[in-house]
């Protein structure tokens, strides 16, 4: 801190005026008892009200001093107490859920793919050959058992028995294009065809991705 | 607040340990509240911020075991949380409801129809004016002002150069004055 040196103050003041070294030094101003001792106060109270009231604040009062509490924004009552278990909840729940959804549409692409290949060998043993003459009974007849082969819940219940690499390797076999049928199972927005269109329209599968991509 | 253990200890017990739903309510405890005011500000209503907050947590469960440390795990955990928050503006926008109604008016809509708005009160003035900032000036805006977060590591997260980030501040600090100055 800075220490005042009487004895220079006192010559330097009687080089530049003696007149003014003469005179008495007096106290000129009051101040009201305790004024100081609550002045501290009184300056604490005002910012808090310029901060609470004045609508013509200070900007760089808010940017440089203000900092609003982080329950500004109401929550709901005990909702970070609940909040970590309802996670857990979801975490557990999603890990079934996605595992389930796989398989199940996985299988649905294998149901697809192995009923168009049973439907195109019943197709190829018991239909006519060219030389023959076509008989509309028996074709209708071929049709009719292949639906029932597909339509079957036994099908189904067969498949249900294959795990993921099994079916995966088979598509793989059956020359499928396995990242399809992944993206396919994947797919939240899309539910695969059911297994009859795929005898109705030859493109269905083909369409069907395409809405994928 | 409860103590909690280190950010390292936590990602390390998570990948090795067979306690992970303890560890992970201890992630979720240590970080909710945080994230959970960083993603309100920008996207203010609580039920919408409750959705992304629930899909941050669940994206950290499902990523935990490959994040790499590069970076430290709050860093990560802001990253997550702004990106989804930001995507959860964009599927809005696009949503075709949305689109007919300007987004800034609806969520200056949303602060007034909070049970706690006073529109007399500074800070919801703050929050208006904040709001009409973009988004991602907002998001730089929220995170130094009231993170107080170094450049450094908020530009890891918005992976934006910390020079260009001082000036997005300046430039929304600005804007934020002009709004208030104006009311």
């Amino acid at each position: 801190m800075f220490m005042k040196n009487n004895n220079d103050y006192n010559s330097e003041l009687c080089q530049i005026s003696n007149l003014i070294k003469d005179i008495d030094v007096k106290i000129n101003y009051s101040s009201p008892s305790g004024y100081f001792e609550n002045f501290p106060d009184i300056i604490k109270e005002k910012i808090k009200q310029s901060k609470i009231s004045d609508d013509r604040f200070d900007t760089k009062e808010i940017f440089l001093n203000f900092k609003p509490n982080s329950k500004m924004f109401s929550v709901p009552e005990n909702y970070f107490t609940a909040f970590p278990e309802i996670i857990l909840d979801k975490v557990h729940s999603q890990k079934k859920k996605s595992v389930s959804l796989i398989k199940k549409r996985l299988y649905r692409y294998s149901a697809a793919a192995i009923a168009i290949s049973l439907l195109g060998t019943i197709l190829f043993y018991n239909m006519p050959r060219k030389s023959e003459s076509i008989n509309p009974t028996q074709t209708d007849v071929v049709m009719n058992e292949a639906k029932q082969i597909i339509l079957n819940k036994h099908l189904e219940a067969e498949l249900d028995k294959v795990n993921e690499m099994d079916a995966v390797e088979y598509l793989m076999d059956n020359g499928h294009d396995i990242n399809a049928a992944l993206i396919a199972s994947l797919s939240e927005n899309i539910s695969l065809p059911e297994e009859v269109d795929y005898l109705y329209d030859t493109e269905t599968l083909n369409n069907c991705l395409s809405k994928l991509k | 607040m409860p103590d909690f253990p280190d950010d390292k200890d936590l990602v390390f017990q998570f990948k090795n340990g067979s306690q992970k739903d303890w560890v992970f309510t201890q992630i979720i405890q240590k970080y909710q509240e945080k994230l959970y005011a960083l993603i309100r500000r920008i996207i203010i209503s609580h039920d919408d911020t409750n959705d992304v907050l629930q899909n941050v947590f669940i994206k950290v469960w499902n990523n935990l075991n490959s994040f790499r440390e590069d970076s430290q795990l709050f860093t990560w955990l802001y990253k997550i949380a702004t990106n989804e928050s930001l995507n959860f503006l964009e599927k809005r926008k696009k949503n075709r409801y949305y689109s007919l109604i300007d987004d800034e008016s609806d969520l200056i809509n949303k602060i007034k129809a909070d049970e706690t708005f006073d529109g007399n009160k500074i800070e919801w003035k703050l929050q208006l004016a904040i709001q009409k900032l973009p988004e991602k000036q907002k998001i730089v805006f929220n995170l130094r002002y009231y993170e107080e977060m170094p450049y450094d590591e908020m530009s890891e997260i918005l992976e934006t150069s910390a020079g260009a980030l001082k000036a997005s501040y300046h430039h929304a600090v600005k804007k934020i004055e002009a709004y208030l100055t104006s009311q």
